[in-house]
């Protein structure tokens, strides 16, 4: 069909829509030109719509143009496509080593870790997961050494309870008082350790006590009442006078568990008795000091010789750690004494620490955050 | 006589082994710890020392005597 030109589809017709010359056009789809004279319209060239195209160069024209539209837009879908699968990979990658990881750790495999690349949330989730990984296996390797060391020391009395029966049996030595003493004494030993352990095991905040008023320092000279005896049994002199005049000064109080806090004093007490040689001294300082928020009071525990080596210092407060010098005095004590002392004073938001005492032996350290002190009447 | 060193630091383990070894008619001496033990094994020989490794420093006194080719390890 051919298409009609330009002068074809144009044609006048009158202000009433009746035709008059050109081409006859249906002046409902038409474009329309009023014709005028002054105000009043004398007729209207009207101008047919574009019916088809008009030349077959046209038709190819377009032909071409729709064909390379068709491609152009297979052509763009593959490569979104392409794009967003491989921008998928890249954003699930993460995802599915982060899940990888997590199941390794589930099957108790702490040594897992994923990679992490860049700097968006998904390699913070990834660091954190690394950090959390890190952590778990820490802790499982210091639980390991802890029940390696607990093995060991409870296989030391054994092993001499061991000794001494197959003795016993073997006819080199003969049952008496001295052979049921030392083997009372291993039992004592290993029962000692098994009650420490389990109270250092409590001290891990698993079962934490209700927080009450405590008055340390009363607490402090009950401890030193009661132990007062021992001490002199063993020679060993007390000096409180520090103590009892702070104490006669001001009254501190704290919040926190009572029974623990006297079990502290009276581990650093025990171990006074059992490590200073007969003939010395302990001497108890006792001073309240300004922290930035608030007061908190210095206890000052210093004992005479022997002595811990200055190496050894840092270790004292670690589970089941015994200087070697104790080791050799074979002297009781299960080692854990002052684990317990730093986990509850650590419970109570204070600080333990141990130094050379001028006296010749340990000196320890307690800071205790106070509650507002109440002056006494 | 033959003589036998002991190096424990337990006493009541190392107070057995003493009482075995002269049961079976050897001379022993008995001390607590790794430097001691070295001293002894320097300025007097034994014929045999026995030597608690898991404490008292046992394996550094034996690597300081030369680490003997003669050791048996007893588990």
């Amino acid at each position: 069909m051919a298409g009609k030109s330009g002068t074809q589809r144009l044609g006048l017709v009158d202000a009433a829509d009746h035709w008059i010359a050109g081409a006859r056009v249906d002046p409902a789809t038409a474009a329309r030109l009023p014709l005028r004279d002054g105000d009043r319209i004398i007729g209207v060239l009207v101008l047919a719509p574009l019916e088809g195209l008009e030349t077959e160069a046209d038709r190819a024209f377009v032909a071409r143009q729709s064909s390379f539209v068709v491609w152009t837009g297979i052509a763009g879908l593959a490569i979104a496509l392409l794009l967003s699968w491989l921008l998928a990979r890249r954003w699930f990658a993460p995802i599915e080593a982060l899940t990888e990881g997590a199941e390794r750790i589930a099957q108790g495999r702490l040594d897992a870790r994923v990679p992490v690349r860049g700097q968006d949330e998904l390699a913070l989730l990834g660091r954190t997961f690394n950090d959390m990984a890190e952590r778990l296996d820490g802790i499982e390797s210091s639980r390991r050494a802890w029940l390696a060391d607990v093995a060991h020391e409870l296989r030391t009395p054994l092993a001499a309870m061991r000794a001494e029966i197959e003795a016993l049996q073997d006819g080199v030595r003969r049952f008496d008082d001295k052979a049921a003493l030392r083997l009372h004494r291993q039992v004592m030993r290993l029962s000692q350790l098994v009650d420490d352990l389990r109270s250092s095991m409590r001290d891990r905040g698993d079962d934490p006590a209700p927080l009450v008023t405590v008055f340390p320092l009363a607490l402090l000279e009950e401890a030193v009442a009661l132990t007062r005896e021992r001490f002199a049994q063993n020679g060993i002199a007390v000096d409180a006078a520090a103590l009892e005049q702070l104490s006669a000064q001001c009254r501190p109080a704290l919040q926190g568990d009572p029974r623990r806090l006297h079990m502290v004093y009276v581990n650093l007490l025990e171990n006074t008795l059992s490590y200073t040689d007969a003939g010395g001294r302990l001497e108890i300082g006792a001073r309240i000091e300004d922290a930035a928020a608030s007061e908190r009071l210095v206890l000052r525990f210093d004992d005479s010789a022997p002595g811990v080596a200055a190496a050894e210092l840092p270790r004292l407060f670690e589970r089941l750690f015994r200087s070697e010098a104790s080791r050799s005095r074979a002297l009781g004590g299960s080692g854990l004494g002052l684990a317990i002392c730093r986990a509850t004073v650590e419970a109570h938001g204070g600080s333990i620490v141990a130094a050379q005492s001028p006296l010749g032996g340990l000196r320890i350290v307690l800071t205790l955050p106070l509650t507002p002190t109440e002056p006494l009447p | 006589m033959n003589r036998i060193l002991i190096v424990e630091d337990e006493d009541d383990i190392a107070s057995v082994l003493v009482d075995y070894l002269g049961h079976a008619g050897y001379q022993t001496e008995r001390v607590a710890d790794g430097e001691r033990a070295l001293e002894r094994m320097l300025q007097e020989p034994p014929d045999l020392t026995l030597l608690d490794n898991s404490c008292c420093r046992g394996w550094t006194a034996w690597r300081c005597c030369g680490a003997p080719a003669c050791t048996a390890r007893i588990r």
